[in-house]
């Protein structure tokens, strides 16, 4: 990927985002997969998939046992699980921002 | 229709037209497997139906319409009904258009809805003549169905030869629940095994990440790289119909009233069909690909309205691609709707044209306003807030949740099982019209054997 400097800017998370250091000295640890359409970490997948199943069994079984309840908690929990996981983890994506010619 | 049911109507739709414009502009977010499970999850807390279809319509319109941004401003399809517009929108933002693509992709979504509504309605009063032959032999069409759909593929001979093996597995599977007690005898599993469907891919991936070999190839050390233009002051909101010229408009209209007609046919196929063939005959390329964007998020609109609306008033099974996919909750999420009860006979004309009005009304302007005002921001927002990670942990997790629900613990495993074929058939080529073709005429066919 090249591009010029003074035409283009990479827009960086405001986030900490000390994932791109660790690119320059530790290459193995950069190592990402590409899974249903985009790129992901297999270390931060395997952390989101264990926090909304969790967070979505704990609201089913926790709730009230009476008509959709369960399910409903379920559903709560499994969005509360996507809110964790979504601040804790940082997107893979990059940006590059061009200057309209 | 009394006061506080319209007020529910209104706050679902507008709830599904934020949350959609989100999830819309996620990549590879699929229409199906986003809108199927929180559909199902809303009719089976009881929710009243018509508020279902105001929050579906709502959630469809602006799945799609919010498409335009994500083509427009990185070049990344959002879903499988943008991907045809990938190439065109790519035109334009070359030519430093971006603002234009988004407009013409959002304006086009507006005609369809317009056109397609009307028509969709008008089309489904005239077929409930004949609703009761195509009802009568509902086993047989789901079978002739999956024969048509996998003979009107790419991948014809795979999908044919898959139509036995797939059936065998979900009967098998069925008949295993019954004898070990993990159901009462005669009840069919089926909501979990049509959400394992919608995931399979992603599923098979995930196994495949288990595997070393596997692992190592899969391993990359890119990450998705997104151009962004620098932002451009956007003064007052457009009107949609100026924004198209003339012959986008008729272009556009003409697309979606054969869209509308040829309801049962793949959505995605029509589009790239269609799109191509009407937006061929102009030989200048920006014109060209502007005619195509629009013509092509028209249909985009207008085969998902006809696809659900049709067999929702005038048959009540889910005979379009549309009503087996993303809609199939509205006709089959057992126990509360089944075929015999569902919302094509619990809902009168009446409450059909108000919910459709009120969501596809709600969706187009709520997300019209936001695709052409702050396109770049929501962009921004979702490429960089919203990890890939997270979407999937949230539809794995509600998936695993409604396996429990249906079976128990052998039905997660079951689940996993039907992912894992399923991803692998789609992999091979077998769309997911011919696999849930099969999931439907599995009972009869395995009895008939």
């Amino acid at each position: 990927m090249s591009f010029k400097r003074t035409k283009s800017v990479w827009i960086e998370d405001n986030r900490t985002s000390h994932d791109n250091e660790i690119k320059l000295t530790e290459p193995t640890l950069k190592e990402y997969v590409e899974i249903w359409g985009d790129v992901v970490r297999i270390r931060d997948l395997c952390l989101a998939l264990l926090i909304c199943s969790i967070a979505t069994f704990l609201g089913y079984f926790l709730s009230p046992n009476e008509s959709y309840k369960p399910l409903l908690f379920g559903l709560l929990g499994s969005i509360l699980g996507f809110i964790i996981s979504g601040a804790i983890i940082i997107p893979k994506r990059m940006f590059l921002e061009e200057d309209e010619e | 229709m009394s006061f506080t049911i319209i007020i529910q109507m209104i706050a679902a739709a507008t709830l599904a037209a934020v949350l959609y414009t989100i999830v819309g502009a996620t990549p590879g977010a699929d229409e199906t497997a986003t809108l199927a499970p929180i559909t199902l999850i809303l009719v089976l807390t009881g929710m009243e139906p018509v508020v279902v279809l105001a929050f579906f319509i709502s959630a469809m319109v602006a799945c799609k319409l919010i498409d335009a941004v994500p083509i427009s401003v990185a070049g990344i399809p959002a879903g499988v009904m943008s991907t045809p517009m990938v190439e065109h929108a790519q035109t334009l933002k070359e030519e430093g258009l971006t603002d234009v693509s988004i407009r013409k992709i959002a304006s086009g979504a507006i005609i369809g809805n317009v056109v397609s509504i009307p028509v969709s309605l008008f089309l489904a009063s005239a077929l409930i003549p004949f609703a009761n032959i195509m009802k009568e032999y509902g086993d047989i069409v789901f079978f002739i169905g999956a024969i048509l759909l996998a003979l009107m593929s790419k991948a014809r001979i795979i999908s044919m030869v898959s139509i036995l093996p797939f059936a065998l597995l979900i009967q098998g599977l069925r008949y295993l629940y019954w004898e070990i007690g993990a159901v009462p005898k005669g009840t069919n599993v089926f909501t979990s095994f049509f959400l394992a469907i919608t995931i399979g891919p992603a599923i098979l991936s995930l196994f495949e990440l288990l595997n070393k070999e596997k692992r190592k190839a899969m391993k990359t050390k890119d990450r998705k790289v997104i151009h962004l233009r620098k932002e451009n002051a956007i003064e007052a909101l457009p009107n949609p119909f100026r924004l198209l010229t003339k012959k986008e408009i008729g272009y556009s209209a003409f697309a979606s009233l054969i869209g509308c007609i040829m309801f049962i046919l793949s959505p995605v196929g029509l589009t790239i069909f269609l799109g191509e063939l009407l937006a061929s005959r102009t030989k200048d390329p920006i014109q060209k690909a502007s005619l195509a964007v629009s013509c092509m998020s028209a249909l985009a609109q207008a085969t998902y309205m006809a696809g659900t609306l049709i067999p929702l008033i005038a048959l009540g099974i889910p005979l379009s691609p549309v009503a087996i996919g993303p809609a199939n909750p509205l006709f089959h999420a057992e126990p509360v709707f089944t075929l015999e009860h569902n919302m094509h006979h619990v809902l009168g004309m009446g409450d059909f044209v108000w919910a459709t009005l009120l969501g596809a009304g709600i969706a187009s302007a709520f997300t019209y306003f936001i695709a052409v005002k702050y396109s770049r921001r929501i962009c921004l927002f979702v490429f960089q807030r919203i990890p890939h990670e997270a979407i999937m942990g949230l539809f794995l997790s509600l998936v695993l949740l409604l396996a429990y629900m249906d079976g128990g613990f052998v039905n997660i495993a079951g689940v996993l099982l039907v992912g894992i074929v399923a991803g692998v058939l789609y992999r091979l080529g077998v769309n997911y019209g011919v696999l849930f073709m099969i999931l439907y005429a599995a009972p009869w066919l395995i009895r008939s054997l």
